[in-house]
């Protein structure tokens, strides 16, 4: 017996192999770098892409931005975001971006935040939406989306920590395919 | 550069960074905050 239910002693055939849904194509730690540079993470052979960002610790409080990256140059313009969350202590709050230079997401100073990111067909000649999610120390939930509207491929991204300088970031981070 | 090269990391490896890569780090457009409401609760 093979997918969807497998049993002990099982042997995994193509059938089965070709069903899994979720299939890591990069993952690494990074520790006080300036930038984290992620290359040949999208492909052709997978459409949709789950990127889960782990900061364990910043140098100092600032914020942490995502931008595309093509043959190694980051793309940093034509980002379209708009994002939502809920504050426990006053009202919610909303930010958009328009034509930005980044994906910004949480500030930090550290401390176990996680960034999680799907990224629709960033390695097609075409728009490449997203979505993401991420949490704040007051445990409240924030959600943002948007594209990044330019119709070029992206083979991968970059991590960039917002205080500019030797600012620094340390971490790891997670990139997953979803299967067609 | 400072007198300790910044560290940057590619593709899964941590290592200083060049100098053509710390000038072109500090060029950088600044980058955008996310959608965050002021901290309650110091980190």
């Amino acid at each position: 017996m093979g997918y969807p239910t497998f049993v002990s002693g099982d042997v995994l055939g193509a059938a089965d192999m070709n069903a899994v849904g979720l299939w890591k194509v990069a993952s690494a730690s990074f520790s006080a770098v300036t930038a984290v540079n992620v290359d040949n993470c999208f492909t052709s052979n997978y459409r949709n892409y789950r990127v889960i960002i782990d900061i364990t610790a910043s140098s100092t409080s600032q914020n942490v931005s995502l931008r595309l990256r093509a043959g190694g140059v980051n793309a940093a313009t034509t980002y379209y975001s708009s994002g939502i969350g809920g504050f426990n202590a006053a009202t919610s709050y909303f930010a958009t971006v328009n034509n930005g230079t980044s994906i910004g997401t949480l500030t930090t100073t550290a401390n176990d935040r996680i960034i999680s990111f799907d990224f629709f067909s960033p390695q097609l000649a075409r728009v490449t939406n997203y979505t993401g999610t991420y949490s704040d120390t007051n445990g409240v939930a924030y959600i943002i989306g948007g594209f990044h509207n330019t119709a070029s491929a992206y083979d991968g991204f970059s991590i960039l920590p917002g205080a500019g300088g030797a600012a620094t970031l340390s971490g790891n981070y997670r990139v997953y395919g979803y299967r067609d | 550069m400072p007198k300790a090269a910044p560290k940057i990391h590619v593709n899964g490896v941590d290592r200083p960074m060049t100098e053509a890569e710390y000038a072109e780090h500090l060029a950088q457009p600044p980058l955008e905050r996310g959608a965050e409401a002021p901290s309650v609760v110091a980190e």
